[in-house]
């Protein structure tokens, strides 16, 4: 127990690509999919990352967990929780990791010793609600410092689909979509209650069987299948009431963000879901929809970008973002949050 | 912390762990006379799931099927949130803990935590005896009160590794478990109970709750996992 009555805030996060970028029109070119569908301008999806043959979930999570906490500058010994919150936990061949705890592994390889560590599944919501635990923790003073890491290793998902006949299993198709990376947060005491602050979460469970992800019953690997324009349409049917509720529960001015992250399930979606926000809310001042060379990298997704929008010189300290999560399930959560001290400097 | 108002157990047998967790808390709730609408929310624990499912939570899946809020976003409407956690046998206490952290930050009265595991498949070779548990919490009211929940992972061996893999044999993912230990059996007292090192969760869970019925002073559950990661979990009355 550490002393407690204190608030939380973000000490750094991370986010990490693979090199090998694979083109959309290599495996989703005009005439491979039922019904002339232009897969690259339905989606706006140009080409994703996809992991090294020697790298599984875990080995993508350790470079962005190591990244991270090379920023803060946390020494190991102060990371008291360490949440992995991939949704794949699958090896370079494929085996899917069941027990103990992926975090377990994760802290172990990083030298984080007598840590707690669990998992926490919630779809491409995995994240921000591992976030949400870790600040509550905090706030309880249960904790010093958490480290909050998932490597998505699902680009096999994308050959589970091309090995069926997509004019029978329609719902394969949204499986193109994805892409490789990683993510990790440190999250640490802070006196202001302001640093960092939720929305209300929401599960729409009249949703939950709109995605389904699992292992293949015919090959090695997982399989995901999706009702995507249902799924879509759960999300921008409450994005307008969600987005208003939460900047009253956040007491927030939307005019105030200096930066927006959707996640990013097609860039074509995240420019449906803005203009519902710039109608509810009001304009937004930057909208990070730069997810085009890198597909959905699920829960990783929010801390790719923002380390695309950092590579860009695009972020200042104590500039605010709101990171806007959806998950399968329907999972609606979002995540307000001044930028760590010293980001513009960091390598 | 938390308190439970009222729980209900009872081994799967031949049942799928949603039907099952489904009757558990419909039940524990009328037993509580607790209003759906008034759960804020869920938290599934456990490790194996239906064709080793990985989205979305389970815990979604029971939202939808006890029909907890499932409407469209309004100014005014009440709604919950689900999802999972785990931590191999050691799953119930993380997300006993989890509640306990985030309830008082809901505006909900009342939590569900549901523990519980299933066969992944016919083709998985499967020696456990799941069981499925299911508790109402609350932050205040009459039932044992969760005092704290502890930690030890300096013991721990994360080599002793389950994870499944394509079978090309029997056309399936199967799961494996690797790493050799002599199990802890069950360990009980008058002040604590630890079930043996090779249950899942959802039996440690039940088999604690029939020890807790009775009780009328401070207990302790301790459930160590195959892999010797310790956590325990304070009660009082």
């Amino acid at each position: 127990m550490v002393a407690g009555g204190t608030h939380a805030q973000i000490l750094s996060f991370a986010g990490y690509l693979p090199e090998k970028e694979i083109l959309t029109e290599s495996f989703a070119k005009l005439g491979d999919l039922p019904a002339s569908i232009e897969f690259k301008r339905l989606t706006g999806i140009n080409a994703h990352r996809e992991a090294a043959e020697d790298e599984g979930s875990l080995e993508l999570a350790l470079k962005a967990g190591q990244k991270a906490l090379e920023r803060c500058g946390i020494p190991r010994e102060e990371i008291d929780l360490v949440i992995s919150c991939s949704v794949s936990q699958l090896s370079p061949e494929l085996h899917q990791h069941i027990s103990p705890s992926f975090a377990t592994s994760i802290a172990e390889h990083l030298g984080i010793y007598g840590a707690q560590t669990f998992d926490v599944a919630n779809a491409c919501s995995s994240m921000m609600t591992s976030l949400m635990i870790a600040e509550a923790k905090i706030k309880a003073g249960k904790i010093r410092h958490a480290l909050i890491v998932s490597g998505e290793h699902i680009t096999s998902l994308i050959d589970e689909a091309k090995s069926k006949n997509l004019w029978l299993h329609s719902k394969a198709i949204a499986s193109m979509t994805v892409g490789d990376g990683a993510a990790a947060y440190v999250v640490g005491p802070s006196k202001d209650a302001k640093r960092m602050t939720f929305s209300e979460p929401f599960t729409f469970a009249q949703y939950n069987n709109h995605c389904i992800g699992e292992a293949s019953r015919e090959r090695p690997g997982p399989r995901m299948r999706t009702k995507a324009k249902q799924l879509q349409l759960g999300v921008l049917d409450n994005l307008s009431e969600f987005l208003q509720r939460s900047m009253k529960h956040m007491e927030l001015e939307w005019s105030s963000i200096d930066h927006v992250y959707s996640h990013p399930t097609t860039p074509k979606a995240v420019k449906k879901g803005a203009k519902i926000a710039e109608d509810s809310v009001g304009s937004i001042k930057f909208l990070h929809n730069d997810s085009k060379d890198i597909g959905n990298t699920a829960s990783t997704s929010h801390g790719v970008l923002l380390e695309m929008s950092r590579e860009a010189g695009h972020l200042k300290e104590d500039d605010t973002a709101i990171l806007v999560s959806f998950g399968s399930g329907l999972a609606m959560l979002a995540l307000h949050f001044h930028l760590p001290k010293g980001v513009e400097g960091w390598s | 912390m938390v308190v439970m108002r009222s729980w209900k157990a009872s081994p799967l047998g031949k049942g799928r762990l949603l039907k099952t967790s489904v009757n558990l808390a419909t039940s524990a709730m009328e037993e509580a006379s607790i209003d759906l609408n008034d759960i804020a929310l869920i938290v599934h624990s456990g490790i194996y799931r239906q064709h080793f499912r990985t989205e979305p939570a389970f815990a979604t899946h029971l939202q939808g099927a006890l029909n907890i809020k499932c409407t469209t976003l309004t100014q005014e409407s009440s709604h919950c949130f689900a999802f999972d956690v785990s931590d191999g046998s050691c799953s119930a206490h993380v997300a006993l803990d989890a509640i306990a952290d985030l309830l008082p930050q809901f505006n909900g009265k009342y939590a569900i935590l549901c523990v519980g595991d299933e066969r992944p498949n016919k083709q998985t070779e499967w020696p456990h005896t799941p069981h499925c548990f299911v508790a109402i919490l609350a932050l205040e009211g009459n039932g044992p009160r969760l005092e704290r929940v502890s930690f030890d992972e300096t013991k721990a061996v994360p080599e002793r590794v389950i994870a499944s893999h394509f079978d090309t044999n029997k056309k399936a993912n199967v799961s494996i478990e690797y790493g050799e230990y002599q199990p802890q059996p069950v360990h009980e007292t008058e002040l604590e109970f630890s079930g043996h090192q090779n249950w899942l969760s959802g039996e440690h869970m039940h088999a604690f709750h029939q020890r807790l019925d009775g009780k009328t002073d401070a207990f302790t559950h301790r459930i160590v996992d195959r892999t010797g990661k310790t956590t325990s979990a304070h009660w009082e009355r």
